[in-house]
């Protein structure tokens, strides 16, 4: 497992973590961005809180957020699910711990699974179905659970995560896409412009 | 009509201030120009006064990288003053003592000077450039801005850019220039959710 992203040029990285509600609506895009810019699409799911308390932001970051703004995110995630023609509510568990979740996609990863297709079932059951994501017997009804306490797999969910923070992400949903890295899934426009060979600043 | 409330320290409102009128010509419709006082939202909020600040490294590049490539899309000049945040009061006042065109004509001018000269416009002698600075201690002109801040403040805005517009006799908040595709969205018919 590489602690770097690849220098790929056609690669498209995409971190994310159950836990927010950003990166559910990015899930449900990022693979039509992909194909769009015929991007080879690499899903690093990672442990956003250990990112946070690596670069000191606090652990649920909407917490912290005056009423009025918390108020306003509440409904700017019904503007993007409308937006984008996507379900979306509210879940009654928030926040989540998704350590087990995340861990399920590395197992698939090695065992060659469908990533893409279990990063889906387990947004879908948190966002849309208001399923608890920490709970095993759930989480056995979405997929193969047998292998997350398993040492590599362990590891792979951290390398990812170091990755991350190397890269400079600082939350979920980042992208990052010929070298240039992207926080938040409204700025896929941007994501996409860069693979199609725009060249945003630098500073 | 869509309300825009501004001020013209935010580089964020600086970029939504040069895409706001092709918004509003797509769709027909007035654009309602506020000059507010974003130190006094915050203030009303309980909020720390530069956002920027609070920021881990990480996402302050990232910030610093993000209103540079917006930018870049869409073909404007920004470079931040070497003092940013600059004090912005006089300014806003300023932006009190003209309406209609011309104050949108001064709006242009400030974030010109600041965001594209780097003017200091915390600077009255600068600000005697643009407009007349003799009426930036009239009690009417203080009570404009406040009377535009608490506006804002009542429309649910914690920040700026912020963009207020009325569907089905909700009025509704928008926040963020990279929202105002979501402002013409909502003004050429889509109904707005939530």
């Amino acid at each position: 497992m590489s602690a770097t992203p690849p220098k790929d040029e056609a690669a498209l990285t995409f971190y994310y973590d159950f836990s927010s509600p950003y990166a559910y609506l990015g899930a449900t895009q990022v693979e039509r961005v992909a194909r769009e810019t015929g991007a080879r699409l690499r899903w690093r799911p990672i442990l956003v809180g250990a990112l946070f308390n690596a670069i000191g932001t606090p652990n649920v970051p909407l917490d912290d957020f005056p009423a009025a703004k918390r108020s306003y995110m509440l409904r700017d995630l019904h503007h993007w699910a409308g937006h984008w023609g996507v379900q979306f509510r509210w879940p009654t568990r928030f926040p989540m711990r998704t350590v087990a979740p995340l861990r399920m996609i590395y197992a698939a990863e090695a065992a060659g699974g469908d990533v893409a297709a279990l990063t889906h079932a387990l947004f879908r059951a948190y966002w849309v179905e208001d399923r608890d994501i920490a709970d095993a017997a759930v989480l056995a009804t979405i997929g193969d659970t047998s292998q997350i306490e398993a040492p590599t797999i362990k590891a792979a969910l951290r390398a990812a995560t170091d990755e991350a923070i190397a890269a400079g992400v600082c939350g979920v949903p980042s992208f990052l896409a010929r070298g240039h890295l992207f926080w938040g899934q409204d700025r896929l426009e941007l994501v996409s412009r860069t693979l199609g060979g725009w060249d945003p600043p630098s500073l | 009509m869509i309300t825009f409330y501004y001020d013209v320290v935010c580089p964020y409102a600086y970029l939504a201030s040069t895409q706001i009128e092709a918004v509003a010509a797509r769709v027909n419709v007035e654009i309602e120009w506020v000059p507010v006082l974003l130190g006094g939202i915050f203030r009303a909020i309980g909020q720390s006064d530069v956002p920027a600040a609070a920021m881990p490294k990480a996402k302050q590049h990232l910030n610093l990288l993000d209103m540079k490539r917006y930018a870049a899309y869409y073909g404007v000049p920004l470079q931040l003053h070497p003092r940013h945040p600059l004090r912005s009061v006089e300014a806003m006042r300023l932006l009190h003592t003209v309406e209609g065109a011309a104050r949108v004509a001064m709006t242009k001018a400030l974030y010109r000077a600041h965001f594209v000269e780097n003017r200091d416009i915390s600077d009255k002698a600068v600000l005697a450039d643009f407009g007349d600075i003799a009426k930036l201690d009239s009690p009417d002109i203080k009570e404009a801005l406040r009377h535009a801040t608490d506006r804002a403040v009542a429309d649910g805005a914690f920040g700026v850019p912020s963009f207020v517009i009325e569907q089905a006799g909700r009025r509704l908040l928008f926040w963020g220039q990279d929202r105002l595709f979501l402002v013409g969205k909502a003004l050429g018919g889509w109904q707005v959710p939530g």
